[in-house]
């Protein structure tokens, strides 16, 4: 090589090193894509007796990658008869970002580069059989081996849910979902009811709900939901034009979830429902979205056509917020769409988020029952609603209206909804554990303390009784009787 | 003139540009490929890993957590406060500092000079930091979090004190040493699982293949950290934790007996700057942090022995001394070598050595309890006047319960046929319980303040071994196996085929 092609040479490479500007030193190598497989996480988006999903990432050098499973014997070498199979691989451009709606230039993730988002669907296993699996980046690098149970068809089924996790993601939640795994180690899943993060399209926030969860998020597999906060800005008509509301590019690459081809398609993968056994089916309302006479009538047809003795409706709005946030169009329009569905359904459960507290109501049968009935004794109840929060921010709530109308008292279009339990300044996580005709639902904290629980009995005509546990009286959580608050800016 | 200058100026600056570059683009690559031979669960960095906690003195308001950094980190600091459930409970934490240990990695301390470590080749020195918290209140749950460089903190872990009374519930694991971060990570989880409230775990020696690889320590750390319960952990120096830096110079020894007798042996300098464990002083000084104990509460008393044969004879006389001091109901002794055990139809001299030492201590005293690894099988029996001549099932009066197990993927092969021999040397006094090989096997014990309760499960979580040890007021012990100790065995020949671990990744 001539010194001065030599030079060139080096110039070039040199530059070219300059103008993607190196920020490995910045970025914390729990956020940084590699080679090796990270934010790998257990989904559903097929039947869970059969089928099971994972999603995992690396950077943009692993083009083609693969998973393995293995049916989980007890023995040393169980991984001999492993079966390998190819990954579906997307490409993410993280700074910018293009959806249905818009685009955007992510301030959060500038210097980062492109990622590789990588996901496999085990099929044709047997229903309620232990599995394990590994999943691989570049050639070589391989995650651990996980083990992951299937649904059995029938039986107990036990769930935990959790409000927004949000602010404080790495540092404090993980405290939330350490406890709920260490309290219900054999969950059959997670369910995360929105506002998942701060941030929608910060691959940071990302890598903090992630590394919190680490690999709990792999082994009790997760349903995820949409939530405001999983929106963000985007310019529809170039940088000096109008901007909307849309879901992050992240969401769609990161969890594989079942696809409703009724829905629009901004909807694929954001409202959808699991059927989870015999039992249970749960249905996922993107309430952060608009599209609600769409979902309005898909889940009309779903509750109508499910054969389930429980329906769970998990969507990260609430029916009912507290007075001062009560004017929003949106709020009312979110009701009037899905609501009527809900009552005329008499779905058992709704678990939402959002409002950054604890409350749990019930739609009572009787609408003249006011006050709560004393530890034992049972009432006819057709809906039980609930709104929690896991995450660090905590509504600063003391007017007693505004607590009252964050569980949705006596609403003046749902009159026989009535207040149970709030609990304020304290993050929380809810199981519910569901055995033939027995529904068992506790909240706790994160010191995994039971702050609220209730029994709901369902006989073969469908009518159900509530009975609220001894938990459900102790001494409210409020600001006064509470460790201090601060806002969450501080936090790292 | 000028002209001419400027050309020479400009062919000056050509070469100077040109070395410029060419070293600017060859220490690029070099950082880059620095930065890929290390997998990003072992590479140091400005944000704490490795993080453990242990404990260091009175369980009930005692514990210590060490973590690693790179070397910008000059300071250890960690904070801690009650884990209140409110939303910010971290308003209150309180600062506390420590230690901070500069380890070489390539070249470590050995005894009079610098050992060369060839698995480390090319990894940058690091700094391992430790932060004893003391003065807390028994049976509380605290929350803690460790600092790298400024603003990096680990995520908030929850950990609860020792309470001074019954129960207790502790996890035994035995050698995790190969497939650590693929397969031993499986162990653990169901460990978390089945035993999601236990109070601490004890790792019974091996917990790594090569005491001095670093990567090795990086998998057993990401392993580890699946363990959801961050509880603490009591671990055992076994043969793979030590390095040997001469042989014995006994040419009549065996590979085997050349290691366990090696003239100069050292634990892994890994060992002390990542374990903040209790010192014995009495000790010599190589035991420090290998030989300590623990009373974790009214009931229960915890022995770590060194058996990796230096000076053992000191050892059994601390024991002893600590044993008739001891009021606790349960005495436990842990260390890596088994007390009965051999592959194949013979026992290493040197283990045999070993095990005339102990059992001369434990005709001596009480010990309930000797919880050990090495094997790469599964081994529970029983010790004690004529037990040999109860079936298995049978209850009967009981001194001492031991134990092998191991949750390596590496496997070794129990002779079940062989174990009468013990019990003719030991003039019945011995007998084989219960066996396993093939699979990974770890054991849960429940102690309360008259019952010892113990179950074994495999990486799946289902059970697979257990009994129940009651003590009078007397101090007279009774031993029932549960009803899963006389199903089947695994033998090689059940399970399915088995490879070594050398393809594992």
């Amino acid at each position: 090589m001539k010194p001065l092609t030599f030079f060139l040479v080096s110039f070039l490479l040199v530059l070219s090193l300059f103008s993607h500007p190196d920020h490995t030193d910045q970025i914390p190598h729990w956020q940084k894509a590699t080679g090796w497989p990270d934010r790998i996480i257990t989904t559903f988006s097929d039947d869970p007796a059969t089928t099971i999903s994972v999603t995992w990432r690396t950077d943009s050098s692993v083009g083609r990658t693969i998973a393995e499973i293995a049916l989980a014997t007890a023995d040393a070498r169980f991984d001999i008869q492993g079966q390998v199979y190819r990954a579906k691989t997307e490409h993410v451009d993280l700074e910018h970002m293009v959806t249905e709606d818009g685009e955007r230039h992510s301030l959060y993730n500038i210097g980062i580069g492109p990622v590789h988002y990588h996901s496999i669907v085990f099929e044709d296993l047997e229903p309620d059989t232990l599995y394990a699996f590994r999943v691989q980046g570049a050639r070589g690098k391989w995650s651990e081996w996980f083990q992951v149970q299937t649904a059995a068809k029938n039986g107990p089924v036990q769930f935990v849910y959790f409000g927004d996790s949000q602010n404080g993601v790495r540092p404090n939640w993980s405290r939330v979902i350490r406890m709920a795994n260490q309290k219900v180690p054999t969950a059959n899943f997670f369910l995360h009811a929105g506002d998942l993060v701060a941030k929608a399209d910060s691959d940071y926030n990302w890598a903090e709900w992630f590394d919190a969860g680490g690999f709990i998020h792999v082994q009790t597999p997760v349903i995820p939901v949409p939530g405001n906060h999983e929106n963000m800005r985007v310019w529809t008509d170039g940088p000096d034009g109008p901007t909307v509301r849309s879901r992050t590019t992240m969401w769609e690459p990161q969890f594989t979830l079942p696809v409703e081809e009724d829905l629009p398609k901004t909807l694929h993968e954001n409202a959808y429902d699991i059927r989870y056994n015999e039992d249970l089916h749960v249905f996922v309302v993107d309430s952060a979205r608009f599209e609600f006479e769409d979902q309005a009538k898909w889940l009309d047809k779903g509750l109508s056509e499910t054969d389930a003795k429980w329906t769970v409706v998990t969507m990260h709005h609430p029916f009912f917020t507290p007075k001062a946030w009560d004017t929003r169009d949106i709020d009312d329009v979110r009701r009037k769409a899905i609501a009527p569905i809900v009552s005329k359904h008499e779905v058992d459960l709704v678990l939402t988020g959002h409002i950054h507290t604890y409350g749990r109501s019930s739609a009572h049968v009787d609408t003249e029952q006011t006050s709560r009935l004393a530890e034992g004794e049972a009432y006819d109840v057709k809906t039980v609603y609930v709104i929690s929060a896991s995450g660090a921010k905590s509504t600063l709530l003391s007017n007693e209206e505004q607590l009252a109308a964050v569980a949705g008292d006596r609403k003046p279009d749902m009159k026989e909804i009535a207040l149970e339990r709030i609990g304020l300044n304290t993050p929380m996580f809810q199981v519910i554990k569901i055995d033939g005709d027995i529904l068992k639902y506790e909240a706790r904290d994160a010191t995994g303390t039971l702050y609220d629980e209730f029994t709901i009995v369902q006989d073969e005509t469908g009518n159900k009784q509530l009975t609220n546990g001894a938990a459900a009286f102790g001494d409210t959580r409020l600001f006064s009787n509470t460790g201090k608050y601060r806002e969450w800016w501080d936090m790292r | 003139m000028v002209g001419h200058a400027l050309i020479t100026l400009f062919q000056k600056m050509k070469l100077l540009l040109l070395s410029f570059f060419s070293f600017l683009t060859a220490a690029l690559f070099a950082h880059d490929i620095g930065d890929h031979e290390q997998p990003p669960w072992q590479a140091p960095s400005q944000w704490p890993d490795r993080i453990i906690t242990t404990l260091s003195g009175d369980p009930a308001t005692e514990f210590s957590v060490n973590w690693r950094t790179d070397i910008s980190v000059g300071v250890a600091i960690a904070e801690i406060v009650k884990a209140d459930p409110s939303a910010r409970f971290d308003i209150n934490a309180i600062t506390r500092r420590g230690e901070t240990t500069h380890l070489k990695l390539d070249h470590m301390p050995g005894l009079n000079e610098d050992i060369q470590i060839i698995e480390n080749q090319g990894l940058p020195p690091v700094h391992y930091h430790s932060v004893t918290f003391s003065g807390l209140e028994p049976d509380t749950q605290y929350a803690y979090r460790v600092r790298g460089t400024q603003g990096k903190w680990s995520p908030w872990r929850q950990l609860k004190t020792a309470s001074k009374e019954s129960p207790a519930k502790f996890i035994f694991f035995g050698d995790a040493q190969t497939g650590i971060r693929s397969h031993v990570t499986r162990t653990f989880d169901a460990a978390a699982r089945v035993a999601a409230d236990a109070d601490f775990a004890i790792h019974g020696g091996d917990l790594v293949n090569t005491a001095t690889y670093d990567k090795e320590w990086a998998e057993w750390f990401a392993a580890l950290g699946r363990m959801h319960l961050v509880i603490p952990s009591i671990p055992v120096a076994g043969n793979h934790d030590y390095v040997n830096l001469t042989k014995a110079d006994n040419p009549s020894l065996n590979r085997q007996e050349s290691k366990l007798f090696a003239a100069t042996k050292i634990v892994t300098p890994i060992w002390r700057p990542q374990f903040t464990l209790p010192v014995v002083e009495e000790l010599p000084e190589e035991l420090h942090e290998t030989v300590y104990d623990i009373r974790y509460n009214q009931d229960l008393h915890i022995f770590v022995i060194d058996s990796n044969a230096t000076a053992f004879d000191q050892q059994m006389m601390w024991l002893e001394s600590e044993l008739s001091k001891t009021d606790a109901r349960w005495k436990v002794v842990t260390m890596h070598h088994p007390l009965f055990s051999f592959i194949g139809g013979t026992e290493h001299p040197a283990h045999k050595k070993l095990r005339m030492t102990l059992l001369e201590v434990m005709a001596r005293n009480d010990i309930d309890l000797v919880l050990t690894g090495h094997r790469h099988s599964y081994q529970r029996g029983v010790y004690g006047d004529g037990v040999a001549r109860y079936t298995v099932g049978e209850k009967h009066a009981v001194d001492t319960v031991f134990l092998i197990t191991a949750s390596s993927t590496k496997r070794g092969a129990s002779k079940v046929d062989g174990w009468e021999r013990f019990s003719k040397e030991q003039d019945g006094d011995f007998k084989l319980d219960r066996h396993g090989d093939n699979v990974p096997i770890f054991g849960v014990f429940e102690v309360t303040q008259d019952t010892m309760t113990y179950t074994a499960f495999d990486p799946l979580g289902d059970e697979y071994d257990g009994f129940t040890l009651s003590k009078d007021a007397d101090g007279n012990k009774t031993i029932e196996d549960h009803p899963i100790a006389l199903t089947e065995p695994y033998t090689h020949e059940n399970t399915s085929k088995y490879i070594p671990w050398d393809d594992l990744r």
